[in-house]
């Protein structure tokens, strides 16, 4: 059975589950990956949660409820209670001690509308999961008391969800990141969400993760930020054109889209232009929002906002008792983390990095399923399972290490790959079996190498000889050849690993790395080499088959051109080996297409000798 | 019990456990390549929502463009406004070749599941709850929503 990870937020709810040991978010029935937080009863009489209900607050303000987490186990006489009966536009009214807000003439507790917002959760995750979901756990904010948090527990029970435990947000976050491992470690949670501003500080000792303590500022949020991108937005139209667009509600709400978007776009750009052609008219015309906005300028537009988080962090530090310096970890939350300026005030106070890998927006949740998991016991009965720590693959042409089994495969795995001949008639090959990562044989580490002979005499590049790599769940790796054609078959098993030990492992990727330049520079090296030698061997064989169907001349320019070839061919010179091969090519296929003319007006049914695209992969000739 | 019993009794408990997991692991593996297949089908889909979502700033901008086309346009410049019309049909046609249709009609009743008030604005003509004014239209494909429709909702 599976337990939900809910984010209850103010503004919006974000659902995760534990699959396969990963948290993962689960999307809604409208394919979003978090739902607004916002419920409503239409004109028609019908409830609307999440986005539908967000879409007609506009028409129908009374009767669409939000930010009811702000009122979630609170008293009627509580300040923020008072507070918000001033702002909200739905109606808030006093029952017993507590709260409750009017939809359509009926009062309601934010228990219950909570519950409906969780409801909807519910319905969605079973839908996307395809089976009953019956327990959850739910997030709220460290500073939430035991009545808030007791009025959550309620919430999900009407929602008909057993909550197995209301854990905090900030240790959801750390939870996600895996950082209750990090035993006597201090952690820093910072979460900027579209309304409110909550920082934590988390102690990590052996068996829990504590609040040690919280503050933050219950009206700063996104919103804000785009306030005041919006005002610069109207007031630069303004000092353009002479209209203010204000009081327009038509171009306020393209500029509040527009606003938004170039704010998430200057998170990754450096520049991006607000573009809003036709956003009003007057009689000269029709007037178009065109304007240039910089990173440099949102950052100069949100400064203020940003600094004002710092004081929040400065006494949530104070409160733990403990010093900036003293932060291991500062994990990072809600939507506005994403912008750079954000994190790098973050990284200036701090004098370290803040961690932004998981998406702010889910952390959560994820944190919850992540809890969902262990009281699950999903994390149990896994068996783990093995990695090849380096490739594994054999010697081709050249000298190249051809792998078959990239490292980090997980095992027992096999995979087995066609190779042919590089000389004409040749009866053996040998097998090198290789480990490592450097792109020549050389570089790498032997593991064993055998010979199949008794191949049947064929031109180069015809027979056909299969290598398979087997390793088993031990860590045996079996080798073998089998010439398609004969059924001829050796093989060699070699013993786990061949024992490298982690350092020999740990030096021989860092090899790797160190000398991938001039690896890789080799290999392209042996690749014209390969390349110039298919070239020579199709065009000689081309000259032979064709006979006297060509001229004198044209049989002279293809020998010069591969004579030209022969030359350069195991030089250092890449670019002198290209364009011979290049050239010889071009005066190849000219007399190939010949050829082929002649064919066709002739006999049908003989081959064109075209020259060969260059084989992949090709065993070099046996070295004696 | 004589201890052999016991270790082979002990042997078929653990035979019977790596039995089942190895059969866990194929289900697990098989069930995955399902999900990839799935997954696959609804990454295009969301490919292509994606694409469509882009492009529909562009074609507002258009419908923008048009209700401001001014009535005392000189008769030279007719053409030219034709054909700018015919550059904003052929963006259309690429939207419906991604399999997004456009929607929203002045009068149809307001329905919050594919609409977005942006305002609402008392009228005559039009009943309590129904769309006056179709601000930006709406675009789907299929079933999905891609974008709602925004518009001006009568009171």
């Amino acid at each position: 059975m599976k337990i939900l990870g809910i984010d209850l937020g103010t503004t919006n709810s974000c659902v995760a589950i534990i699959e396969g040991g990963q948290p993962k978010v689960l999307e809604n029935k409208e394919g979003a990956r978090t739902t607004p937080s916002v419920i409503a009863v239409s004109k028609t009489g019908e409830r609307l949660v999440g986005l539908p209900a967000k879409r007609q607050a506009v028409t129908n303000p009374h009767n669409t409820l939000f930010s009811i987490k702000r009122l979630i186990g609170r008293r009627f006489d509580d300040s923020e209670v008072q507070r918000d009966k001033q702002v909200m536009p739905y109606e808030i009214v006093k029952r017993g001690d507590g709260v409750a807000v009017k939809m359509e003439g009926k009062e309601y507790t934010p228990e219950e509308i909570s519950a409906m917002i969780l409801q909807k959760l519910k319905a969605d995750a079973e839908e996307r999961l395809g089976e009953k979901i019956e327990e959850a756990i739910i997030t709220v904010p460290a500073y939430f008391d035991d009545a808030q948090r007791a009025a959550t527990k309620v919430a999900g029970e009407i929602a008909g969800l057993k909550v197995r435990r209301i854990i905090n947000e900030p240790t959801a976050a750390a939870l996600a990141y895996g950082f209750d491992k990090k035993k006597g470690q201090q952690i820093m949670v910072y979460d900027l969400g579209g309304g409110t501003f909550d920082v934590s500080v988390l102690d990590v000792s052996e068996d829990t993760v504590e609040v040690k303590s919280t503050n933050g500022d219950t009206h700063l949020g996104g919103d804000d930020f785009d306030r005041v991108i919006i005002d610069w937005i109207l007031q630069e139209f303004k000092k353009q054109e002479g209209v203010d667009l204000a009081k327009d509600a038509l171009a306020l709400q393209r500029i509040k889209d527009a606003a938004e978007r170039a704010k998430i776009e200057l998170s990754t750009a450096q520049q991006t232009e607000i573009n809003q052609p036709f956003i009003t008219s007057d009689a000269n015309g029709p007037k178009h929002l065109v304007l240039a906005f910089t990173r440099a300028k949102l950052e100069e537009l949100c400064g203020d906002l940003v600094r004002k988080t710092l004081g929040p962090v400065g006494a949530a530090l104070k409160d733990a008792s403990i010093s900036k310096t003293d932060i291991h970890e500062i994990v990072m939350v809600g939507g506005m983390t994403r912008m750079p300026l954000v994190q790098k005030m973050v990284e200036e106070f701090f004098g370290k990095k803040p961690n932004v890998s998981v998406n702010p927006d889910e952390v959560v949740a994820l944190g919850a399923a992540v809890q969902a998991g262990v009281l699950q016991g999903e994390v149990k009965d896994v068996l783990l399972l093995d990695v090849t720590p380096l490739s594994l693959g054999i010697e081709t042409m050249g000298g190249v290490m051809t792998k078959l089994i990239e490292r980090n495969t997980t095992v027992p795995t096999s995979k087995s790959q066609i190779f042919s001949t590089a000389a004409d008639n040749q009866t053996t090959v040998e097998i090198h079996v290789l480990q490592g990562e450097r792109e020549m044989a050389g570089g790498n580490k032997t593991l064993g190498r055998f010979i199949l002979s008794g191949l049947p005499m064929a031109p180069r590049g015809v027979p056909q000889v299969e290598v398979k790599f087997d390793i088993d769940a031990n860590g045996i790796l079996n080798v073998s050849a089998t010439d398609k054609a004969s059924g001829k078959s050796q093989n060699i098993t070699i013993q786990g690993s061949a024992g490298l030990s982690k350092e020999e492992i740990e030096r021989m990727k860092k090899d790797a790395e160190a000398h991938a330049e001039e690896d890789q520079k080799q290999k392209e090296k042996v690749e014209h080499q390969n390349l110039a030698e298919t070239m020579i061997y199709t065009s000689e064989k081309m000259l032979k088959d064709a006979g006297d169907k060509v001229t004198e001349t044209e049989r002279k320019e293809v020998e010069d051109k591969i004579a030209a070839l022969k030359v350069v061919k195991d030089g250092d010179d890449h670019e002198a080996i290209k364009r011979a091969a290049d050239e010889l090519s071009t005066v190849a296929q000219k007399v190939g297409a010949k050829m082929y003319e002649a064919q066709q007006a002739g006999q049908p049914g003989a081959d064109d000798k075209k020259p060969d695209e260059p084989v992949d992969a090709e065993f070099k000739e046996k070295e004696e | 019990m004589p201890d052999e019993m016991l270790n082979s009794q002990d042997a078929c408990a653990k035979c019977e456990e790596y039995l089942n997991g190895w059969k866990r692991a194929l289900a697990d593996y098989d069930n995955l390549k399902k999900d990839l297949a799935t997954e696959r089908v609804t990454m295009r889909a969301a490919a292509l929502e994606d694409l469509a979502h882009r492009l529909i700033p562009g074609l507002d901008h258009f419908d923008q463009a048009l209700k401001c086309k001014p009535d005392d346009l000189p008769q030279t410049a007719e053409p030219w406004a034709q054909g700018l019309l015919h550059v904003r049909t052929e963006l259309e046609s690429v939207m419906r070749e991604l399999g997004a249709e456009p929607f929203g009609q002045v009068g149809e009743a307001f329905d919050p599941h594919i609409h977005e008030a942006i305002a609402d604005q008392s009228s005559r003509d039009h009943d309590a709850g129904s769309v006056v004014e179709v601000v930006e239209r709406g675009w789907k494909r299929g079933n999905r929503l891609i974008r709602p429709a925004k518009v001006i909702v009568s009171s």
